[in-house]
């Protein structure tokens, strides 16, 4: 009998070549139990089933890409190549990609993903910012060709021809196209021109849509200090973006909407606003005429009182003044009656008479002023200030005379003849 | 940062919602309602401007090596 006697490394190396040689590259369906995270990154596990356990191994630059966190429990597809390691004798699955299988390693990562994020408070009501309702600049994240795009500036065009609209072009899907989309929505924090963004894409599958599902494009969005819509994919899409942007816009072109309000609309609800301003400033007039015209007939009233007033003191200035004028005018007539009175008396034939004169007439009563008037024998009559004479005439005398001023003047200024 | 625009539009219309609900409320003397209606109406034709502003091209931000911005015409 021939027994081939094996060294155990012999045997070990043997079945090594058998075990890896039979089973190239496969893939592996079951459960997660001892799963182990080594500080090291490499992770350890076991794959197990009703019937049997698959010890595994996920090497730190294999795991590095994994989408979801494995845990205990978990189903999952395996792929990897068997090998043994001799020193335990062991063989294992040395794993190169794990997907949980079932629902899908997407749908995995993105429910981990939001849960976590949720509870560091992304999602947040409070967080949301308001959009400004006129802005200046509208900044867009999103793919250079493609629908989207042409949609949001086709749209803000034609809503709100004013605003301005910077493109920081990116890719929407692939490898790398997170890190793109991240970085543009941080360009336009750091450049801070723009007054709102859209972020976002068209329509397509998880796996397209899922650079906006990656934890660096939420970080982005978190940190944005300009308002951020989102708007990836279709209606029914709901990305990680759209939980954290203050607003999700269901498309592209609703996003734009969103965005920018209707100029036509502004323009209308101005002349509401001016027309408020004039009929406003119009009532304040009317009120000032209003108050002018008050205020006039006041001042007319007022004015007509005083004039009233004035007259009425004017009156009794005069009045006053015609009494007095009457009274001294009284007593000046008085004076002047009491004058005449004195001048009359002395003019008086009986004061005359009374200074010693006598009145000489004719019994015809005719006054003998002149000694022609009477010859030698005629009866005259004398009347004296107290009783009278009847006398005849002896002589006359018709030279004699009392001098008077005039003949006293004579004798001045005339020659003597 | 670039140059903003002097006259933010928001800032406009606030202004003017503020004028007018000033002139409706309070019970201003006259001259100065004279002063914020002549206000009101600048702003109203301003704000007016700027909305008949016709549409604007598209440009792309670009960061340049010294790590500035700047923008740039974008073909499409």
């Amino acid at each position: 009998m021939n027994f081939t006697i094996y060294t155990v490394t012999e045997l070990t190396r043997q079945v090594k070549d058998l075990i890896e040689e039979g089973f190239p590259q496969l893939w592996v369906e079951g459960e997660i139990s001892n799963f182990v995270h080594h500080g090291s990154g490499h992770m350890y596990f076991s794959l197990k089933d009703e019937g049997a356990v698959l010890r595994a191994v996920f090497f730190r630059q294999y795991n590095s890409r994994l989408l979801f966190r494995p845990e205990n429990g978990m189903q999952v597809l395996a792929r990897g190549t068997l090998s043994v390691y001799e020193p335990s004798g062991q063989y294992q699955l040395v794993v190169s990609e794990l997907r949980p299988s079932g629902i899908g390693a997407l749908q995995i990562a993105f429910e981990q993903l939001k849960a976590r994020l949720a509870a560091e408070g992304f999602f947040d009501e409070e967080r949301k910012r308001p959009l400004p309702s006129f802005p200046e600049v509208v900044g867009v994240v999103t793919s250079p060709t493609g629908a989207a795009v042409r949609d949001i500036i086709s749209v803000i065009s034609r809503r709100c021809p004013p605003t301005e609209i910077v493109l920081c072009p990116v890719r929407v899907q692939g490898e790398g196209a997170a890190e793109e989309i991240a970085e543009g929505i941080r360009a336009f924090g750091l450049w801070g021109g723009a007054d709102v963004l859209i972020v976002g894409r068209g329509g397509g599958s998880l796996e397209d849509l899922w650079a906006f599902n990656e934890e660096v494009v939420a970080r982005a969005i978190y940190h944005s200090p300009v308002p951020v819509i989102s708007a990836v994919g279709h209606q029914t899409d709901f990305t990680i973006a759209d939980f954290v942007a203050d607003l999700r816009a269901p498309t592209p072109s609703a996003a734009a909407e969103y965005a920018v309000p209707e100029a036509a609309e502004l323009v209308l609800s101005l002349e509401d606003m001016l027309l408020r301003l004039i009929g406003v400033q119009r009532s304040i007039l009317d009120t000032g005429v209003q108050r002018i015209d008050e205020l006039e007939r006041d001042i007319s009233v007022k004015r007509l009182t005083l004039r009233l007033e004035q007259h009425q003191q004017d009156r009794r200035a005069l009045v006053d003044r015609l009494k007095r004028a009457t009274v001294s005018r009284l007593e000046a007539a008085k004076l002047d009656w009491a004058r005449l009175r004195e001048s009359l008396d002395a003019l008086n034939p009986a004061a005359v008479l009374g200074r010693g004169f006598s009145i000489v007439r004719t019994p015809e009563g005719e006054v003998v002023s002149n000694s022609d008037q009477v010859s030698v024998g005629r009866e005259v009559e004398v009347i004296l200030s107290r009783g009278g004479l009847e006398c005849r005439v002896e002589t006359v005398h018709p030279e004699k005379k009392i001098k008077t001023i005039a003949d006293l003047d004579d004798g001045v200024h005339r020659p003597r003849s | 940062m670039p140059k903003k625009k002097t006259e933010n539009f928001e800032a406009l219309c606030r202004r003017l919602e503020e004028i007018v609900q000033r002139l409706e409320d309070e019970q201003l003397p006259l001259e100065e309602s004279i002063k914020l209606f002549t206000e009101g109406v600048t702003l109203a034709s301003k704000a007016r401007a700027r909305l008949e502003e016709g549409e604007k091209t598209v440009q792309k931000l670009i960061r340049t090596i010294d790590q500035k911005f700047t923008l740039e015409e974008l073909e499409s």
